[in-house]
This record gives structure tokens, sequence and C-alpha cells, in this order.
């Protein structure tokens, strides 16, 4: 069993690399790979964990890539959450300052708007495939289905806060409809 | 606005986004103290998601950086991201102590249905904002059936077919998306 210190420093390697990779779609993107790595790669968590850090973060205030947070502590403590903050947000913050900095000098419109255009596909597969993986874990019943629809069509085209859906969603769970 | 007003104010952002911080930062940026025009903001946005890393936390560094340099991009930053990660976690503990009870259990459970279909319908969103062309198309499909179906590794998955896609793609002013 490895130490909370190696599964952290393991986190905050992974997680870095993976930081920069979150193109377009933002940290949520990456959830199907976090989520082989810490389930399958190395049994840190399990699926339910996964999917309830996923909840609590959504539900919580502030951006929901915290869901990492909840898994590094699920994995190894508020060490391992620290890691996986940390590896989330450092290496694109400082991407982000570099590029302010001397971004024009070095890439220019040009080169840019091309690599924008190029990635955009592909983060809309990673966002497909995201929601697929995800989802397959959480909505299984007949009833989940119908209210995962019925949601779905609801955001798309409604202004309906989602807040409103999620304490919906909760009701449903709570008389155990769903 | 010093570095500490903007770490103020980003946190008090973050700590009121039940749900997702963008829409807040909008309000608040754009319609209520009117630091950034609309336009400013959407272009703001668009670089804040093509750079990696969380979007939300792009968005702070530039807000902050065009504000107070350095520090006020830091300083955003660290308002967006350390008061929610620490609520967050707070949360989780909670969660340990007092999650175990069926009804938490199954209010979460209900939740977690909705929070799937709010993925779902960001990435619907996305997909009609795509461009309508064979190539894009290919791309997003190879791309989903690489990481999806086949579970390949995101990073050599990326690698292959990102650098793919920039090789292929033309100069806007030529045409070919």
């Amino acid at each position: 069993m490895d130490s909370p210190w190696s599964i952290a420093g393991q986190i905050l390697l992974h997680f870095a690399l993976l930081s920069l990779m979150a193109i377009g779609g933002g940290v949520v993107a990456l959830s199907p790979e976090m989520m082989r790595f810490m389930t399958e790669t190395h049994q840190w968590v399990s699926h339910q964990v996964f999917v309830e850090a996923f909840t609590l973060a959504q539900v919580a205030p502030g951006p929901n890539f915290l869901f990492a947070t909840i898994l590094g502590y699920r994995a190894a403590g508020v060490i391992g959450a620290a890691a996986a903050t940390v590896a989330l947000v450092g290496p694109p913050s400082l991407l982000t300052v570099l590029a302010l900095r001397y971004g024009n000098r070095l890439i220019g419109r040009s080169l840019g708007t091309r690599i924008r255009l190029a990635v955009l596909p592909l983060s809309i597969g990673m966002m497909a495939a995201t929601s697929w993986s995800l989802t397959l874990m959480a909505v299984q019943t007949v009833t989940q289905i119908g209210l995962f629809a019925a949601a779905v069509a609801i955001l798309l085209w409604t202004r309906l806060n989602p807040l409103w859906l999620i304490a919906v969603g909760g009701v449903l769970g709570a008389l155990k409809v769903v | 606005m010093t570095p500490w007003g903007l770490f103020v104010l980003f946190s008090s952002l973050a700590m009121i986004g039940f749900g997702g911080v963008l829409p807040w930062v909008h309000r608040s940026l754009v319609e209520r103290r009117r630091l950034l025009t609309p336009a400013e903001f959407a272009e703001i946005f668009a670089f804040a998601q093509l750079l990696p890393g969380p979007t939300i936390c792009n968005l702070a560094i530039l807000v902050g950086y065009r504000r107070c340099g350095l520090a006020g991009g830091l300083a955003a930053v660290t308002g967006m991201v350390v008061p929610p990660a620490l609520g967050v976690l707070g949360l989780a503990v909670l969660y340990d102590h007092y999650g175990g009870t069926p009804l938490v259990s199954d209010v979460l459970r209900g939740m977690s249905v909705v929070a799937m279909a709010l993925i779902c319908s960001m990435a619907i969103k996305m997909a009609r904002a795509m461009p309508r062309t064979l190539r894009a198309g290919v791309f997003a499909a190879a791309m989903f059936a690489a990481i999806a179906l086949l579970k390949w590794p995101l990073v050599a998955v990326m690698l292959g077919l990102g650098g793919l896609a920039v090789l292929l793609q033309k100069k806007p002013d030529v045409g070919g998306a």
C-alpha cells in the first residue's frame, strides 16, 4: 500500500501533465482519463467515489474542477487534496502568465488561430467522451434515464437555473423515485 | 483595484458560484461593475478557454493581470481557487461523517443524475458550435472513439490527433477549416 505522500506525489505529476491538455472544455473534459488513472491504473478510489466527488463539487460553490480536490482527499488525505489542486491550477496559470507576457511575440495571430480551429473538434470529442463515460456510471435505471433526458431537454431549451434541477434531482432521489 | 481587492472580489464570486462561477463573473464584471464591456469579456473568455487549464482560473488571471499586473493575476486566481477548495474539502469531510446515511446517499444519487445532464447539455451546446465540415466531424468522432470506447491514454491520443489536426489545418485566410 502506497504511503499518502507517494500517492500525492504521483497525483501531482500526472494531474500536472493532464492540466496542460485541458483545452477548450476545461478540466471536466479530462474526467475519463482522471477516472482511469484513479480507479484502474491505481485503485485509489472506486467509480462510485468518483461520481460522488463530481456531484459534491457541482453542488458546492466554486469552480467545478475542484472535484479533483475531493478525489485527492479520498486518495491521500489533505496532502492528496492539495496536490491535486495545485497540479491542475499551477502549470496552466504559469503558462497563461507567460502567454500574457510573451505570447504575441512567439506565436502571432495566424498560428494561434490555426491551433484554435484545429483543436475545437477535438475538445468537442473530449466533452462527448466525458459525458458518455460519466453518464454510463450514474444513469442506469429507467427512471434515472427519464430524469436525465428531461433535464437535458430543459437545460437545452429553457433558461432555468440548473440549481433548481439539481434540487429536484435530490428530492426525487430522497423519495426513491430515481 | 489592488491585488488584495482582486483576491476579495474573485473569492466572493467563487463562493456564491453554486453550480458554476462563470455566470456570476459575467454579472459582476460586465453588468454590475462595468469593468469590462461585453465584447471584452467574450474575447477574454475565448482566450481563457483556449489556454490549457480551468477556464475560470485563466479568466481570473487575465482580468487580474489587466488591472494589476502579475500580482493582480495571481491574487485573482488564488481567490478563485483557495477558499472554494477549502469549502469543498470541508464538504467532503462532512460527507464522511454524515454522508453514509441512506437519505444522503439517495439525495446525492438523484443529484448525480442531474449533474450528468448538465455535462451532456454542455457537450451538445459545444457540438452545435462545431464547424460543419467532414474533417471536423471525423476528428471529433475519432477523439470520442479513442477516449470513450477504446479507452486509450489521453496524452498519447492528444499528441497524435492534436498534432495531425494542427498540421492539416490550413491558414484561415486560405480557407478550409
